[in-house]
């Protein structure tokens, strides 16, 4: 209890100051969280406190997010070339830095990372493992990370994890990503290690052999799935097509990330293998380990204790006003990040401000954006407003043919877009007609165009992350 | 001559007073009673009307004691007895030291710590 | 021997060893105190706590009588806020701990020359100790202190006790030290030249020991810790000089042991409530109290309206790579 209260406290300061927090603290508390969850069936009264970090009131968060940058800034000026190069060509003084003059300092872009990846490593910091982008959206980047990095990001989201109630200590977790997130899969097996549940890492097989785990129906069977949108849509598919139902299933949770999740698949997904939470999350592996959920109102919640977030608008570059739509533009702080940290990097992944008026959700006073709306690059200009991948898919997975994962392409003709679909749109007695209706009830225009049969014609259609199947030499019988 | 005699009386009367303020200090010797933990060193005392008891709390070995006059820690009202302090006692810790008012009855008293009540009790007989 | 003296004695330590678990128990099913959000009580914490005993009482020895008042105030203080903050609220509950705290060192200072004084000091000593000891017996049961822990730190106490009592003696010192001193550790009594009292380090661990068994074992656990108490932390220590010449200080003073005899039985009795079964958790036992449709009074702190901000999160380490 003591101890616990200590290494609580020595957290608290390394956070508040931007100090190294010691990975071995937060595997130590980790343990204390299962022999207080093995005590008592729950975390104590000031959980919410732990989880909230030492800068709950808004006023004093906002003199920590500056502090933080200027931290980071600081650091990164003596220790990494690109940005003391960076930082000397624009005559910035990191001492000087606020909230509101941030944006003087230039975007970082992906493009950046992939022509000067060597200028982006710090000094003084030994490189440990590298991941790179899955490269759906173009060129992978290559990511390293420090052993302080590999070691602390998932004791932190392990400590995180059984706090909130997300981890429970008799858990089986199933996770479907493609093995090419080594970061993802090195960070969720670190979280299995130190919490003690089951995990299957079992990557992008083909879904009937997915299904097949977590259908086994004994107490293995896994309770957690960790997945992408697209995957979890074929998992969907696949469990209807047998014909099974939530009592199959012992899930309680489904965590997924990395592409557009729509309302119809959520709740599809809830009805077919009947877990009590579909979570729609986000991160990136360049901006790791920042991340963001979703309240109960859908707005998606970032994370401020660990880095600075903005949404910028994609032409002016400044910050957008409420309710338009901006490219997030993340900073994580030191010490979260070390080897080869980005400051104001752009995701160009797209968001709508909110409204300036009080959230009332769950997650009310921990700044929100609307959920991820789809990469900057997919946005359609049509008749002088944007059209987001997000407007598309929802409305085409909540199609009565259940189009599941979503494949077609779109692209702005005039006033109008016009789309191909693949074939699996048009099932059950759907036409083109209703699905042109369904996008004018949502106020678009958009017109189909044609329909793909073909099934490498259709991946082409819309890459997805479920494309990047990992086979074996083994043959389904 | 006259003068001289007065300059002498005064000196005397000055130094009387000196010797009396003095004098407290001086009854320390024969007439002290040491305290220990739960006990005095001495079951009983003999002085002479007139006279002072030091009560000294062992510094080493004492304790707090609360002196009131009577017996087995019961307060007594007896005629004659110096004052203890009324309801509060005389309060001694541990390493302090108190002179009584002087004794002027004659007689036997006693003396009892209230915190020690089975263990405290001394005879003070004045002459 | 006094005989009467023993039989008074016994009669004032068994009120003390028995009243103070009872409350601590009544405390443990009506009230839900606050916890930490992460932590249980362990050995090292145990250890810690036992230390911190066993070295403090030295340093009272050589402290002057007001740093050692203001020292006991500032944590009587404490403790009785911790036990009375689920039936009061603030604005009245300080008051009610000023009132206690100065009334003792008050009664003290202007009346302890009579017996009647000394009733009333008592009266003030035992509603303050054993207030503190049923707010912090509960803290620590409720923050995950199990019968096992107990009971060998109740061994080890008995061990201390024995050796300062027996070989270096100093305990005696210690009880002559606050005895009659304003907020004396002890609940006691006191009625014509019989004066009697028991310490609040034994009173606390008989609290302990009652709720950890009866959290632990239920009912039968709850039936052998009043026993074990009453039998071994009360009557027999107090019959005890009878027997044990060196206890009795030339006949003029008792100190007693009370550990040394019930820390034995203490840890005998917890092996034998363990052949019953396991020791239940916290979680286990509040299941079955929830089972009977039980519902204790909670302690939250007035929290002010804050936004909360996010730790990382288990789904953004993970699956979520958007690029």
């Amino acid at each position: 209890m003591f101890e616990t209260g200590i290494r609580q406290f020595r957290m608290a300061m390394a956070m508040m100051w931007g100090w190294h927090i010691k990975p071995r603290i937060i595997e130590h508390m980790v343990a204390d969280a299962l022999k207080t969850l093995e005590e008592f069936g729950s975390a104590g009264d000031d959980v919410q406190q732990l989880l909230d970090g030492p800068f709950a009131d808004p006023v004093a968060r906002k003199e920590y997010q500056m502090r933080m940058v200027q931290h980071t800034a600081r650091r990164l000026l003596r220790r990494s070339p690109y940005y003391s190069k960076l930082f000397a060509a624009n005559d910035i003084n990191p001492d000087k830095l606020t909230l509101e003059n941030i944006s003087r300092i230039p975007i970082t872009r992906k493009e950046d990372l992939l022509e000067q990846p060597q200028d982006f490593l710090c000094s003084g910091v030994q490189p440990a493992m590298s991941t790179r982008t899955t490269g759906t959206t173009g060129r992978p980047a290559e990511i390293w990370l420090s052993k302080y990095e590999i070691d602390l990001w998932p004791a932190l989201a392990a400590l995180s994890g059984l706090l909130r109630g997300e981890l429970l200590p008799n858990d089986c977790w199933q996770v479907n990503i493609s093995s090419r997130a080594t970061a993802a899969i090195q960070i969720n097996a670190t979280i299995a290690r130190l919490t003690g549940i089951r995990i299957s890492m079992l990557g992008i097989i083909p879904a009937e052999e997915s299904l097949d785990a977590l259908s086994s129906g004994d107490e293995r069977a896994p309770t957690l799935l960790a997945t992408y949108p697209s995957y979890l849509a074929q998992l969907v598919k696949e469990a209807r097509r047998r014909g099974l139902s939530p009592d199959s299933f012992r899930l309680r949770r489904i965590d997924c990330g990395g592409e557009v999740l729509s309302q119809a698949l959520k709740r599809a997904a809830t009805e077919t293998l009947g877990p009590a939470l579909v979570n729609d999350a986000y991160g990136m592996t360049e901006i790791l380990p920042m991340g963001a959920r979703l309240c109960n109102q859908g707005h998606l919640h970032h994370d401020l204790n660990v880095g600075f977030v903005e949404v910028i608008d994609l032409e002016s570059g400044q910050p957008v006003a409420p309710g338009e739509l901006g490219t997030l533009v993340i900073t994580p702080y030191y010490p979260y990040r070390e080897c080869m940290p980005v400051f104001r990097y752009d995701t160009r992944d797209i968001v709508r401000n909110l409204p300036d008026e009080p959230l009332t959700c769950d997650l009310a006073g921990i700044f929100a954006t609307s959920t991820i709306q789809g990469k900057a690059s997919n946005l359609l200009r049509v008749d002088g407003r944007w059209v987001t991948t997000r407007d598309l898919v929802e409305v085409y997975e909540a199609l009565p043919s259940h189009p599941w994962p979503a494949r077609f392409s779109a692209r702005a003709v005039g006033d109008h877009i016009e789309m191909v679909v693949s074939e699996e749109a048009l099932d059950q007695g759907v036409t083109r007609a209703q699905i042109e209706r369904r996008y004018q009830e949502r106020g678009l225009d958009v017109r189909i165009v044609d329909c793909v049969t073909h099934e490498q014609d259709v991946i082409q259609l819309r890459p997805l992350r479920t494309d990047l199947l990992e086979t074996t030499f083994a043959r389904r019988t | 001559m006259k003068k001289a005699f007065l300059l002498l009386a005064s000196l005397a009367l000055c130094l009387l007073v000196i010797a009396c303020a003095q004098d407290n200090s001086a009854v320390r010797g024969p007439n002290t009673v040491r305290m220990l933990g739960a006990s005095f060193a001495v079951a009983s005392i003999t002085i002479h009307k007139g006279e002072t008891i030091t009560f000294v709390d062992d510094s080493n070995e004492g304790s707090l004691h609360i002196l009131v006059i009577g017996k087995d820690g019961q307060p007594i009202s007896e005629k004659g007895a110096p004052d203890f302090g009324g309801l509060a006692g005389e309060r001694l810790d541990v390493g302090d030291s108190w002179t009584t008012p002087p004794w002027n009855t004659a007689g036997t008293f006693y003396v009892t710590c209230t915190a020690h009540p089975t263990t405290m009790t001394l005879t003070v007989i004045v002459i | 021997m006094d005989m009467s003296l023993i039989a008074f004695q016994t009669v004032v330590v068994l009120i003390a060893a028995l009243l103070a678990p009872l409350l601590s128990l009544l405390y443990f099913r009506r009230v839900r105190l606050e916890r930490p959000a992460l932590g249980v009580f362990n050995t090292r914490d145990i250890a810690l706590i036992l230390v911190f005993i066993l070295s403090l009482p030295f340093l009272y020895l050589i402290l002057p009588s007001w740093v050692l008042t203001g020292m006991l105030a500032l944590t009587f203080s404490t403790a009785l806020y911790i036990a009375l903050r689920p039936f009061l609220r603030p604005l009245y509950l300080w008051p009610l701990v000023a009132i206690l705290l100065v009334g003792d060192i008050v009664v003290t200072r202007t009346l302890m020359g009579t017996t009647q004084g000394w009733q009333i000091y008592w009266v003030f000593n035992n509603v303050i100790v054993l207030c503190a000891v049923v707010g912090i017996s509960n803290l620590y049961a409720q923050g995950g202190m199990r019968m096992r822990q107990v009971v060998w730190f109740s061994f080890i106490l008995g061990a201390y006790d024995i050796f300062f009592d027996l070989v270096i003696p100093v305990s005696a010192h210690l009880a002559d030290r606050f005895h009659g001193q304003p907020l004396d550790a002890a609940m006691g009594w006191i009625s014509g030249s019989y004066s009697a009292n028991l310490g609040i380090g034994d009173i606390l661990i008989f609290a302990l020991f009652t709720i950890s068994a009866y959290k632990g074992f239920g009912r039968k656990g709850l039936f052998a810790a009043i026993l074990t108490v009453g039998l071994f932390g009360a009557i027999m220590p107090s019959f005890s000089p009878l027997v044990i010449l060196p206890l009795v200080r030339g006949g003029v003073g008792i100190t007693i042991p009370a550990q040394t005899f019930f820390g034995p039985f203490a840890v005998l009795t917890y092996y034998l409530l363990r052949r019953t079964g396991p020791e239940r958790s916290m979680a286990q036992w509040t299941s079955a109290e929830v089972a009977e449709g039980y519902e204790p009074i909670r302690v939250t702190r007035r929290r002010r309206a804050v936004a909360p901000v996010a730790a990382p999160s288990l789904a953004e380490a993970g699956s979520g790579q958007g690029d």
